[in-house]
């Protein structure tokens, strides 16, 4: 019983990973660059829910609704700021301005929400749920529904609508998508922005999750987005979710058996492990197609 | 209906287009032959406006599109059938001829299902696999995939970068007599190929293109007589 608790608990953290690793994949396939911006939009999307929820007393939905919001307007400005410019430029000109970037939003977010790290108050009278011999409690199940909702509705989005099915095109070939008159702009601005978003909504359920937001928490879970999103397989939209979970069941076994200092450093040898065995991860694709 | 003046083009010191001028008339098959590397892709590229030009115009339909975004050019009604094809691998047959519907200006809200239809209709073959990857169909396969993907744009001008490239014969007929068939419902067709025989007993005329410039040009039925074109490129 104590493993299955443990696994029920790696899969609702893990959910917030598949969240994460899903925005992160989508970036990483219409921009063809890793981003290292995205633990402080993760972290952006997590203050815009606290603040929802501590000053105006917001519900779950609306502090949902603002870190997604928050984060998606966070995401055009990153486009215009580290990508757009550097377009014709070498590619790495573009990775160092979202490294800058993320310096400049950390120590921003430092300097005026304070260096604590803030409680999240208890919008959801969490309490548990009894499910025969492992305890649930309504804010894990809260979590898990909201990512499956989630994920529902961009499969949706991206095998049932046009402008999903354009997504994907430019992520596969810009060139050719141009030369059908998809507006190739216009699209890598709305990727990265959705990719942001879904990194704001997995900050405020994280919030959620430890009753806590804090300025710093980026570093830490944006290493985990990568390792999940490559975990999964990189070009890999379900790739990434599974990778997500996986890595949520994998870190709280780790944590049951060694202690939960280790948490970080047990994804960071689940990263290592796989890029030395199955750099492609578990569904992605050998070449990426660019 | 298109106008091409004096179009110049260096990739970094190399100077590949050396002002070629040619024009194309409405319903006409205007077809550039000549060597590898002699700059044929680059005249379409830089249609396109996905190469950047060093000098040059061009027009169409009276309208200047020497700077158009890639995209907008193609909502004037210019189809670019890349040399390659590419087809999106990943993407299921279906999903890439929708996205030929993004160069469609039509007002018609049914037009995306009637045009599929129509597509559907040309290519059986493309009905039968339309659930599948564009990256498993053969290479003849994928030549109509980009050919119907290409006419859902309903556009006015289709340029085919060497359709016939790396196609069996009995293949390369059957795309022939496809663009024979596009013309005859109104399109007109810039076309771009290595079998030069083939390409000048369709077209109506011909440019024969040599490092950048053009080096000959006129009736199709002119060029294919011509003592240097047949030594050059009719290999006969
Ligand atoms: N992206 C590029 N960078 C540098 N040089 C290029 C580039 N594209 C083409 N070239 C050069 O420009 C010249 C013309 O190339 P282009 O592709 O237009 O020829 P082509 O007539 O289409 O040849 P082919 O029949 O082999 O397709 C060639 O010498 C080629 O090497
Ligand atoms: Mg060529």
């Amino acid at each position: 019983m104590f493993w299955l608790q443990q696994i029920f608990n790696g899969i609702t953290q893990g959910s917030i990973y598949a969240l994460m690793a899903i925005g992160y994949s989508i970036i990483l396939g219409i921009i063809g660059l890793v981003t290292f911006v995205h633990g402080e939009v993760i972290m952006i999307g997590a203050f815009a829910g606290f603040f929802m929820v501590t000053f105006l007393k917001a519900n779950f939905f609306l502090a949902v609704l603002a870190g997604f919001a928050a984060s998606w307007l966070l995401g055009i400005i990153i486009e215009r700021v580290c990508y757009r410019p550097f377009r014709s430029g070498p590619r790495e000109i573009a990775l160092i301005a979202t490294i800058g970037l993320s310096i400049l939003l950390r120590s921003l977010s430092q300097v005026t929400f304070g260096t604590e790290q803030k409680l999240m108050p208890d919008l959801l009278n969490s309490h548990f749920i009894p499910l025969g011999q492992i305890r649930i409690t309504n804010i894990q199940l809260l979590i898990i529904f909201t990512v499956f909702i989630l994920a529902l509705l961009l499969h949706q989005f991206f095998y049932k609508t046009k402008t999903g099915i354009a997504l994907r095109a430019v992520s596969m070939n810009k060139q050719a998508a141009a030369l059908l008159g998809v507006h190739v702009n216009r699209t890598i601005l709305l990727g990265n922005a959705l990719g942001c978003a879904l990194g704001g909504v997995s900050g405020v359920l994280l919030g959620i999750y430890y009753n806590s937001v804090h300025p710093v928490m980026g570093a830490s879970v944006a290493m985990k987005a990568f390792t999940a999103t490559v975990f999964g397989g990189i070009g890999s939209i379900p790739g990434a979710a599974l990778g997500g979970i996986l890595l949520g069941i994998f870190e709280n076994l780790g944590v049951a058996i060694f202690s939960s200092g280790y948490r970080d450093i047990i994804s960071f040898s689940i990263l290592i492990l796989i890029l030395l065995i199955r750099p492609q991860g578990i569904l992605g694709r050998k070449e990426l197609e660019r | 209906m298109l106008f091409v003046d004096n179009l110049h083009v260096h990739y970094g010191l190399q100077h590949a287009l050396k002002g070629i001028s040619f024009t194309v008339q409405p319903k006409e098959i205007v077809t550039l032959i000549g060597a590898n590397g002699a700059g044929k892709t680059s005249i379409v590229m830089a249609i396109s406006n996905l190469i950047r030009k060093s000098a040059g115009s061009i027009k169409f339909l009276g309208q200047d599109i020497t700077q158009s975004e890639p995209s907008d050019i193609v909502k004037q009604g210019i189809c670019h059938i890349p040399e390659g094809r590419l087809i999106f691998p990943y993407l299921t047959v279906e999903e890439n001829l929708i996205l030929g519907d993004f160069g469609n200006t039509s007002a018609n809200p049914n037009r995306l299902n009637e045009n599929l239809d129509q597509v559907y209709q040309l290519f059986p073959r493309l009905k039968e696999r339309r659930k599948q990857n564009g990256g498993t169909l053969s290479g003849g396969e994928q030549q109509m995939l980009a050919i119907g993907r290409g006419l859902m744009l309903d556009p006015k001008l289709i340029m085919l970068d060497e359709p016939s490239l790396g196609l069996a014969p009995i293949i390369v007929e059957q795309i022939f007599e496809l663009i024979l068939k596009i013309r005859d419902w109104g399109k007109t067709i810039l076309l771009i190929e290595q079998n030069a025989k083939m390409a000048l007993e369709i077209a109506d005329r011909g440019l024969v293109i040599e490092n950048g410039i053009v080096s000959l040009s006129g009736n199709a039925a002119t060029l294919a007589n011509d003592p240097g074109v047949i030594a050059a490129y009719l290999g006969i």
